[in-house]
């Protein structure tokens, strides 16, 4: 197909580039990188997700489940069956997706939005599944993982690495690991975006009548980029399940479907750049008003609200527009 | 004899309870501009959703070039070369003018000719290549509505369904809109028009059907349908 580039992506990357290896000269100790890694990972799962919200149109309240899936999945074949972590994270992606296929198929036939019905159900029995088969899952005391080797190497937290001369901690191994690992994502879904498959779903999102009679099977492209969200929340899952070395069936929760949906919508929908930033304000907006002690969550959901009032189309796609006024 | 290209026969569908067409019988030859007139909810857009695959049938059967439709998807019959340009234009408005006409051509996406077709239609349609860095949606209702054909023709139809390419246009862009279906329809493209702007529909139109609350009431030349009293009544204002 002529591929006929409307979106530059170089300038873009770029700035993601710089900004994610200068992020670490802000860090000051364990805990800042502790919080770097976590929205690297978090920002993970919402670019993936914002691929189906932001251009499919459709909106998933279960995407914990696929997160938890790849999550514990990465555990408990790298614990009871031996699996090194690489390839344990495949086949939880695998399967996870697999889980979204078969989910996605005979609901995304149906216009309308029954597949936030389908995908509520879908977390709210994983949550159960996992909470309830301790034998396996280890239910709500949760489940240790190994921590994440590559090609023979271990990399823990807790280690300490020699590298061309410079001594560098587990931890910032980590974030140069989730940071990378964004970059790649964020890289992966503008090409996406950018492909006849992107412009499909921004067609069927204009237009879904349109799209038809242009030629596009509109079942079969939300049911790809479906999985494909599903797939990203489970390899972030099976990262973090490394990283943090313990998981609790918490990451399954409805609570934490919610929380990405937030993101996406917070950060601006059909942008990958905003909901990176999305992800970054939903994970750092508590550290600063934990001074309010009981008053948190109250001004937590007021500023929420008071971004979707004054923004409704998210934070970066209306200060975008804002620009683009000015300069007009 | 020419070769019948779309035969229906004996359509029914309905929305819900409500039957909208009770078993109508339509037949279009390669090569020949049908029109279909008849006034508002009389059934005509819903009779172009049946032949895009669009709606589901209750009875009857659409046959496109010899072969039954019956379990033809929505974007295979665009394969096969049915392309519709649906009411009220339908452009991807937040799409530029050019994705729009790169998705148009969706189903030949692995076509290395559909670069060439690009340009083809910029010549046919030199505003559009004039604004195809704009987003569809800041184009005017007839530039939009020249892109939405451009956009179907982009599929390389061997049916092309229009559905009230008039709509909210102002009487030179109309004349302007039919100009181009008459230029289709002499380089051999079979065209069915639904219109409810009847006299201009039929006065390009080889023939013509008559559509009245989802029964074909007529059926004749365009001529013949222009000239008689009872349509003439009905539909072109006395």
């Amino acid at each position: 197909m002529a591929t006929v580039k409307t979106h530059r992506k170089a300038p873009g990357l770029i700035a993601l580039f710089v900004i994610l290896a200068v992020a670490p000269l802000l860090a000051a100790n364990a805990f800042h990188y502790d919080l770097m890694i976590k929205i690297c990972l978090t920002a993970i799962v919402a670019v993936g997700l914002n691929l189906l919200v932001g251009y499919a149109g459709q909106v998933s309240l279960g995407h914990a489940a696929f997160y938890a899936g790849g999550a514990y999945a990465s555990a408990l074949l790298t614990q009871n069956y031996e699996f090194a972590p690489l390839p344990a994270m495949l086949t939880a992606a695998v399967a996870v997706g697999s889980l979204a296929w078969l989910v996605g198929r005979p609901i995304l036939h149906l216009k309308g939005h029954y597949l936030s019905m389908a995908t509520l159900g879908l977390g709210v029995i994983a949550a159960i599944v996992i909470n309830n088969e301790d034998q396996i899952t280890g239910g709500p005391d949760g489940l240790p993982v190994a921590p994440l080797s590559l090609f023979g190497h271990e990399l823990s937290v807790f280690g300490s690495y020699e590298w061309f001369g410079m001594t560098i901690t587990g931890t910032q191994l980590w974030y140069l690991l989730a940071a990378g690992a964004l970059f790649l994502a964020v890289w992966l879904a503008l090409n996406l975006i950018d492909s006849p498959l992107g412009r499909a779903l921004r067609a069927l999102h204009g237009s879904e009548i349109a799209a038809q009679v242009a030629g596009v099977d509109t079942a079969k492209y939300k049911l790809r980029v479906f999985v494909i969200s599903a797939v990203y929340a489970s390899v972030a899952g099976s990262l973090y399940a490394h990283y943090s070395g313990f998981i609790t069936p918490d990451i399954a929760s409805f609570g934490h479907s919610i929380e990405l949906i937030t993101i996406v919508v917070l950060g601006g929908m059909a942008s990958t750049y905003g909901v990176i930033l999305g992800a970054a304000i939903l994970l750092l907006i508590p550290q600063f008003l934990t001074g309010f002690q009981e008053l948190e969550m109250v001004l937590f959901g007021a500023i929420l609200m008071a971004v979707m009032i004054f923004m409704p189309r998210g934070l970066v796609p209306t200060i975008a527009r804002r620009f683009q006024k000015e300069a007009a | 004899m020419s070769e019948t290209l779309l035969d229906l026969s004996g359509i029914r569908t309905g929305y819900g309870r409500i039957e909208a067409l009770h078993g109508l019988d339509v037949t279009i030859d390669k090569g020949e501009t049908v029109a279909l007139v008849g006034a508002n909810g009389a059934g005509k857009s819903t009779l172009l959703r049946v032949i895009s695959g669009l709606q589901p049938l209750s009875g009857g059967s659409v046959t496109f070039d010899g072969d039954n439709l019956a379990r033809c998807k929505a974007a295979d019959r665009v394969h096969r070369g049915i392309v519709q340009v649906p009411e009220g234009r339908q452009v991807f408005a937040g799409l530029s003018v050019e994705d729009n006409l790169t998705l148009g051509a969706f189903s030949r996406r692995r076509d290395k000719t559909v670069p060439d077709d690009l340009d083809a239609m910029y010549q046919r349609f030199p505003i559009l290549k004039e604004k195809r860095r704009l987003h569809a949606g800041n184009l005017s209702g007839g530039q939009q509505q020249m892109l939405a054909m451009a956009r179907a023709l982009m599929a390389k139809p061997k049916l092309l369904l229009l559905d009230e390419p008039s709509m909210g246009l102002a009487p030179l862009i109309i004349d302007e809109i039919f100009g181009i279906i008459t230029e289709l329809k002499q380089e051999g493209i079979t065209i069915f028009v639904v219109e409810q702007n009847a006299s201009e529909a039929l006065a390009i139109a080889d023939r013509g059907y008559v559509l009245e609350t989802g029964d074909i009431v007529a059926t004749g030349s365009g001529e013949m349908l222009l000239n008689d009293d009872s349509v003439k009544a009905a539909y072109l204002g006395g």
